[in-house]
């Protein structure tokens, strides 16, 4: 490991005042024009957001977090209210949507599994990306009522247009 | 990361314990212990300035409404960033547009080597300028572990990658700044 690496690797416990720089270490960085700028990067990152932190009202945070987690729907919202409801069925949904090509279930005719371009259903384009997650995560235990015997039966390439077509 | 903690105080693990226990002073100790951080590291991820409180007390709740999920892999406080981070993308992505990071001129205060703290302020401010242009998990192992003094072992748990992995974005993120203050 060089001089460089060590040193780079102890910036941050000595920039935060964990450990010190040793007569060596102080030797290698006035002469080392990497290092030195790397220390300067270092110790400008450290400063970061020192200002917003001062003039964060702490104890209203506090008081407010705990507020909002002794009502039962506190921050939540509407959302929260119907998540476990509205879960399942938005689920469902886009199983649907991705499982089926436009106009129903294909021809027993047809050789092609080309799928229908996805649309994304109103309901999930009002969600948050986390509850959009929320909703890919429940999608293999939660999609019973929808025609498909498995959520591992999509290929990549459908799980993909899956995610494309709720992230937006 | 250590986190200093003085004698005598109840561990994170042990105030999560006294919450989830029923007592509500548990929940304002650790946002006292804590906010200050993440309110750091949410502004030098992106957020804007007025948006950095409620993103903080927005953390906490679904951090306390999900303790359920923190096995004590990580640090309460490498959890609660990791919330944060999905958080404050999430804003961004509601917010796309607006400048990422928000660069103000502030008084500075006068002092014994006026010209060594221009300097000094001039570089912060390029610093966190070039954040801005960077891919986010560069911009957010930076933060860790530039801003928190985070090892790469305690990042790679907070952000969901390896340690390797957040020692490349690490330096791809230094080779950058350097750039800028050369």
């Amino acid at each position: 490991m060089s001089e460089c690496t060590q040193l780079s690797d102890r910036m941050a416990a000595v920039a935060h005042g964990r450990n010190e720089w040793s007569a060596t270490e102080k030797a290698h960085l006035a002469s080392c024009a990497n290092c030195t700028a790397e220390w300067r990067v270092m110790q400008a990152g450290a400063m970061i957001g020192a200002e917003v932190a001062a003039s964060l009202p702490v104890d209203f945070v506090a008081t407010r977090v705990v507020a909002a987690l002794k009502s039962p729907a506190g921050s939540r919202g509407w959302w929260a209210r119907l998540r476990w409801f509205a879960l399942p069925l938005a689920a469902a949904a886009a199983v649907a949507l991705v499982v089926f090509p436009r106009g129903g279930p294909a021809s027993p005719g047809g050789t092609t599994t080309e799928m229908a371009e996805v649309s994304v259903l109103p309901e999930l384009e009002s969600l948050e990306a986390s509850d959009l997650e929320m909703v890919l995560e429940l999608l293999p235990d939660r999609a019973g009522p929808v025609e498909i015997r498995s959520f591992e039966e999509l290929t990549d390439d459908e799980v993909t247009r899956l995610i494309n077509s709720l992230e937006g | 990361m250590i986190e200093l903690q003085p004698a005598g105080d109840p561990s994170d693990a042990a105030l999560v314990g006294a919450w989830q226990a029923g007592d509500e002073r548990a929940a304002t100790t650790l946002v006292k212990r804590h906010a200050g951080a993440l309110g750091r590291f949410l502004y030098g991820a992106g957020a804007p300035p007025d948006a950095v409180e409620d993103l903080v007390q927005e953390t906490f709740i679904r951090a306390f409404r999900g303790l359920d999920s923190w096995r004590g892999e990580a640090s309460f406080r490498s959890w609660l960033f990791r919330i944060g981070s999905n958080l404050r993308k999430d804003h961004f992505r509601r917010e796309r547009g607006r400048q990422v990071v928000q660069l103000e001129d502030t008084d500075l205060p006068s002092t014994a080597d006026p010209q060594g703290e221009a300097e000094a302020s001039e570089t912060g401010r390029r610093i966190e300028g070039g954040l801005a242009t960077l891919p986010r998990l560069q911009r957010e192992v930076f933060l860790l572990r530039a801003q928190q003094g985070m090892e790469y072992e305690e990042i790679a748990l907070a952000l969901g990658t390896t340690a390797g992995a957040a020692r490349v974005h690490y330096h791809h993120a230094v080779k950058r700044l350097k750039e800028l203050i050369a």
